[in-house]
């Protein structure tokens, strides 16, 4: 159990190694509900494989994790996504043989109970949850702004789009917690802002907790409250952005000497 | 929209007129009986591959021991008419449930593995089968397989005329057929694509992957299991030479040749598949090397097979439609 009710996600000496290399070093962390939290560090820093082994895609070999106040170290991964922890994956991982529409109601899995006999006699069950699945999916894409091409195959959205598109996927999860690893990876500063105001409204709108990973420093300084540093695995500060960018071991680190917060 | 609607009714009149016409049209050719066999088999591929579809091409499992599955099905059947007198009906379903059965056998094990490795492990468990097929004499006659397997009869009508299986064949076909689009088109066989296209995104959207998995490769299991008991009666004869991994081999190639992933592939693959060989007589002794060259051209260049070409040329075709339209 956590001392405080608020975190959402708590991370106690959270460890995973490879063979001899520790991608994650004993990382102790927490997430307020309601907050905005950023994570950021050199490449191979492990801050993927940190997401990874919170969402259980990896075990961990130590430490232990909480999602409100439960202990989730050893629940399967879509039993966790099933608690209210979602996320999306680097690089926009969708289903690119779907099209829009039906990535979103992919999504609703989760949420839905029909199975084999109700698909085989199309029972009132089935035909009930098709018609929810189909408004919920379809307001999630008014939301994200990808309505006007739902029936796209997601293969042939443009790249700036099949990000947000992954975000969706990860919104009909119905998340308390979304954790999503370098979203605005290869946009253009625009689209960038696109998705960093996407994260605030979702926020905003639907109460959701948000645990980012971003190279853009412009877009995680002035998004996120608090902002957590891996190097080698381990965490080396957390604070706000403006604390963080001034920490010394994070400018060696990462930022590069002499770096401001700018915007 | 009602003129799509009426363009949908009429397509299925269409197609059941064709599949009510086409025994009555070979009941009245040259060499009838040949060519009714030749359909029945067929229909039967086309059962047995829509299955696969299921596993292979809906839920990406590279599952090569769907075989033994089909001879599960064709094995038990027929054992439980020949020496235990059972109604052929009752048999069917056990054969559909024994398949199920060594379905679960194979499945669970290997489906721990991805990829090459899990094919690489059903094919070993396919020769497993197939030796135990050709080696357990007192129960599957070995080498000289089940002799004399019993006509069907069914509301007291007997399969003499080879008409009436091809009739029968065309309802489980259909049936089939409708089973499969039911289950791809729900939650279910969501499931099933989404572990297809990317199978730790499935996970973490809340998918419990390996128990779909399961049961796409049970489903498969279990159909393959009844084409084998449909299978059994119209050979009047099975041996272990009827499911080896060559004929493995040829329900895979009707597959990507006909189109994976589309509801139509596995029938267009199978008619073309038992047709090729018909076509080809005089050129029988490059068959393989023939059917080889069109696999690959096929792969290179109509990667989605035969529906999948067609699909896209529909779609080219409609955009051109459409884009014609708006420039007027």
């Amino acid at each position: 159990m956590s001392e405080n009710g608020n975190y959402l996600l708590e991370c106690r000496g959270v460890t995973k190694r490879f063979g001899g290399l520790v991608a994650v070093n004993n990382v102790d962390f927490y997430i307020k509900k309601g907050e905005i939290f950023g994570m950021i560090g050199p490449n191979g820093s492990g801050k993927s494989t940190l997401f990874n082994t919170i969402s259980r895609v990896y075990s961990a070999d130590g430490g232990q994790v909480f999602f409100n106040r439960e202990d989730i170290t050893h629940v399967p991964p879509y039993a966790i996504t099933v608690k209210g922890l979602g996320r999306t994956y680097q690089g926009s991982k969708v289903f690119p043989s779907l099209s829009v529409l039906e990535n979103v109601i992919v999504g609703r899995h989760c949420r839905t109970r029909s199975f084999l006999q109700d698909a085989i006699f199309r029972t009132p069950r089935l035909r009930r949850e098709e018609k929810e699945g189909r408004e919920k999916a379809l307001r999630i894409l008014e939301l994200v702004g990808l309505a006007d091409r739902k029936d796209t195959r997601v293969a042939d959205l443009p790249y700036g789009l099949r990000s947000i598109a992954g975000i969706a996927i990860a919104l009909a999860t119905e998340p308390k917690l979304l954790m999503t690893d370098e979203p605005a990876a290869g946009l253009n500063p625009k689209e960038t802002l696109t998705v960093m105001d996407l994260l605030r409204k979702m926020r905003a709108e639907m109460g959701i907790t948000i645990f980012l990973i971003e190279h853009n420093m412009r877009a995680i300084m002035n998004t996120a409250e608090r902002i957590m540093v891996l190097n080698y695995g381990s965490k080396i500060c957390e604070g706000t952005p403006r604390e963080v960018s001034a920490d010394e071991q994070v400018c060696t680190a990462y930022l590069g000497r002499g770096y401001r917060i700018q915007g | 929209m009602s003129n799509s609607t009426l363009k949908k009714v009429l397509g299925y009149v269409i197609l059941i007129a064709l599949l009510v016409a086409v025994p009555l049209v070979i009941n009245n050719l040259p060499g009838r009986a040949y060519l009714f066999h030749l359909l029945c088999i067929a229909l039967i591929f086309s059962i047995l591959g829509m299955g696969y579809n299921l596993t292979m091409g809906f839920t990406g499992l590279s599952n090569l021991a769907h075989i033994s599955m089909f001879s599960a099905g064709a094995y038990v059947s027929t054992i439980l008419v020949q020496r235990f007198d059972v109604n052929y009906w009752l048999s069917f379903l056990a054969g559909a449930l024994s398949a199920v059965v060594l379905g679960a056998f194979i499945g669970v094990p290997s489906l721990r593995l991805r990829g090459t490795y899990f094919s690489i492990i059903t094919i070993a468990f396919a020769q497993v089968v197939y030796i135990v097929e050709r080696n357990w004499f007192s129960v599957t006659g070995g080498t000289d397989g089940l002799l004399e397997i019993p006509n069907i009869s069914l509301f007291g009508i007997d399969f003499l005329n080879k008409m009436n299986y091809a009739y029968l064949f065309i309802v489980m076909a259909v049936l089939t057929f409708l089973l499969v689009k039911a289950l791809v088109q729900s939650r279910v066989g969501r499931a099933f694509i989404a572990i297809r296209d990317g199978a730790d995104l499935a996970l973490t959207t809340g998918i419990n992957t390996t128990m779909y998995k399961i049961i796409s490769f049970l489903t498969g299991s279990f159909i393959a299991g009844y084409a084998g008991a449909l299978y059994a009666p119209l050979m009047r004869f099975i041996d272990p030479e009827d499911f080896t991994l060559g004929v493995m081999l040829n329900v895979l190639s009707a597959l990507v040749i006909g189109g994976a992933r589309t509801f139509w592939g596995p029938i267009i693959g199978a008619l073309f598949i038992i047709a090729l060989p018909e076509v080809l007589i005089p050129l029988r002794a490059y068959l393989f090397l023939i059917q080889g060259i069109l696999m690959v051209l096929i792969i290179i260049y109509f990667p989605g097979g035969i529906m999948g070409g067609v699909y896209k040329l529909m779609g080219w075709w409609k955009r051109r439609r459409s884009a014609g339209g708006a420039n007027k």
